[in-house]
């Protein structure tokens, strides 16, 4: 059975809080609710992975074509320019735009994920909030679909390749992709109401990225603007991944940065998304 | 007899959406404003109290922007109530205008699985009843091309073979019956008069009168946000359409 209900005076914080999934028929148990979401999450983010990729290795060259582009346009102007000496600035420069990319993608696509639905959202009950965890789990897919490409790059410059680094990306891939989430949840629902959000974000993540480490390393910034580098959000996760892939080591203190902002992000975040979540499909 | 859904005294109100016309950057200039902004409200559905029992199809008449489809919003759950009640008993679905929330890009069995999903079916059930949703929808020999290649009838008949086919309890048709052609029209009839027989409960919204009276037990009109008349489908028809003549 299902009940919705309302007072007058107040918006409903949840939506239709006791509405089951409609595909159990009876009370299903926490443990079927559990792997229904999985399978929906699951179904939703094969869909988004199948049109990027098209199914085929054209879709996954694609994919990597930005990144690698942006880091060859890069490494002209600050290595062959302007003579940074970062050493081995090409593979430094790659791992923070893979990592930059998958944030930025997410951020940018989670601003439509709930447009692009509208239709199901629409017509179907099913829970609003497996959308952008659908989203992000495609877009750190597809950012683990580049490790393999960092790995090459760390073997032509004669990098050390260990096996620290699997324990490295198994530990700081869900942090990166919890801390996103709380972002985007945030994101994926204001946007339904302002629609201008998305361009906003746009200049803001422009600005964002050369206020980021993906440059130039934190050491590198003048000591009094350090302070502001380091409240960056993007600055620990982008940390994390180079001490990891550039030095083989886990650096402690970024990682634990990046699950403190996942708390944070995901607190926000969901709050955000359960203020507004009930009336999504009113304003789409 | 089993009640199906139950609206008390149900009103739904839209918030005026005007102040979001602006976007983020007008509300935070227009801050100051914005806070002392009174929001009206505009009701679409006003006081609305009505049994649908398990097993009967039943019609909603009414004008144009009369708020069927929100009413069919808060049946289906993805709209909730301003005041009032709505209990619905049962596992609801939809069927899809013209294919709207099947994705373009990928073919008629990934999108098969994608709407069962979301409906709330699980894989396994679905992959079960995969042959007859194709079989269905005489779709057999295009399922694997992606459904932006489909003409308007096929997307129709795979909307309507995903949600016929997955065994609803409460089918929810929205004006969808009109399209395709007459032997697909007459499949679809065949399917909504063997649900009805297995003891579906069907709320739909038409404007053909014809499909009212010969597929419903019970009409409703809908006239200035309220239920006006209600009861046998031929009398609630000529009330709606006094110069139609059946």
């Amino acid at each position: 059975m299902t009940t919705i209900s309302e007072n007058p005076q107040q918006l409903p914080q949840t939506t239709v809080p006791s509405i089951q999934p409609s595909g159990m028929r009876a009370q299903p148990s926490l443990l079927d609710r559990i792997v229904y979401y999985c399978e929906l999450i699951w179904t939703l983010a094969r869909k988004e992975i199948k049109v990027r990729y098209k199914n085929n290795l054209f879709g996954y060259l694609w994919s990597l074509a930005n990144p690698l582009a942006s880091a060859f346009v890069f490494y002209f102007a600050f290595e062959i320019i302007f003579k940074s000496s970062i050493p081995n600035f090409v593979v430094f420069l790659i791992v923070g735009l893979f990592v930059w990319q998958w944030a930025t993608n997410f951020f940018i696509g989670s601003c439509s994920v709930y447009l692009a639905n509208g239709n199901l959202i629409k017509k179907a009950v099913f829970p609003r909030f497996v959308l952008p965890i659908a989203l992000d789990m495609q877009d750190a897919f597809h950012f683990l679909m580049s490790i393999p490409v960092i790995f090459v790059f760390l073997w032509s410059h004669h990098l050390s390749i260990s096996p620290i680094m699997l324990v490295g990306i198994l530990l700081i891939l869900p942090g990166q992709f919890l801390f996103l989430l709380g972002v985007g949840f945030a994101l994926a629902s204001i946007n339904l109401f302002f629609r201008d959000m998305e361009r906003i974000l746009q200049i803001a993540l422009n600005i964002l990225f050369y206020l980021s480490p993906v440059l130039y390393p934190v050491d590198r910034v003048p000591e009094g603007y350090r302070i502001f580098i380091n409240l960056n959000p993007m600055t620990p996760v982008i940390e994390s991944w180079r001490a990891l892939f550039l030095n083989s080591t886990l650096q402690w203190s970024s990682i634990g940065r990046v699950y403190l902002l996942a708390a944070l992000s995901l607190a926000f975040g969901i709050f955000i998304y359960r203020r507004l979540v009930s009336r999504f499909a009113e304003v789409l | 007899m089993t009640v199906a859904v139950r609206f008390e005294n149900v009103s739904k109100a839209y918030m005026d959406h005007r102040f979001l016309g602006g976007g983020l950057k007008n509300a935070i200039l227009n801050l100051p404003r914005m806070a002392k902004y009174k929001r009206p409200e505009t009701y679409v559905l006003q006081d609305l109290s009505f049994e649908i029992r398990r097993g009967t199809t039943v019609a909603f008449v009414g004008r144009n922007g009369a708020g069927k489809s929100t009413l069919l919003g808060l049946i289906a759950g993805v709209l909730v109530p301003s005041t009032g009640r709505v209990s619905v008993y049962g596992k609801v679905s939809s069927l899809l205008e013209l294919g709207a929330g099947f994705h373009p890009d990928l073919t008629g069995r990934e999108n098969i699985e994608l709407y069962g999903i979301v409906l709330g079916f699980r894989r396994a059930e679905i992959l079960r009843r995969l042959d007859a949703i194709v079989d269905f929808a005489e779709l057999r020999e295009h399922i694997d091309t992606p459904v932006r290649f489909y003409s308007s009838g096929m997307l129709a008949r795979l909307g309507f073979a995903v949600v016929s086919q997955l065994d609803p309890e409460i089918l929810i048709v929205d004006e969808v019956l009109a399209v395709g052609d007459f032997s697909f029209q007459a499949k679809c009839y065949d399917v909504i008069n063997r649900f009805r027989a297995d003891g579906g409960t069907i709320v739909m919204v038409s404007h053909s009168a014809s499909d009212v009276v010969r597929l419903c037990d019970e009409a409703h009109l809908i006239e200035d946000h309220r239920i006006v008349a209600s009861g046998e489908p031929r009398e609630v028809i000529r009330r709606y359409q006094p110069e139609l003549v059946i």
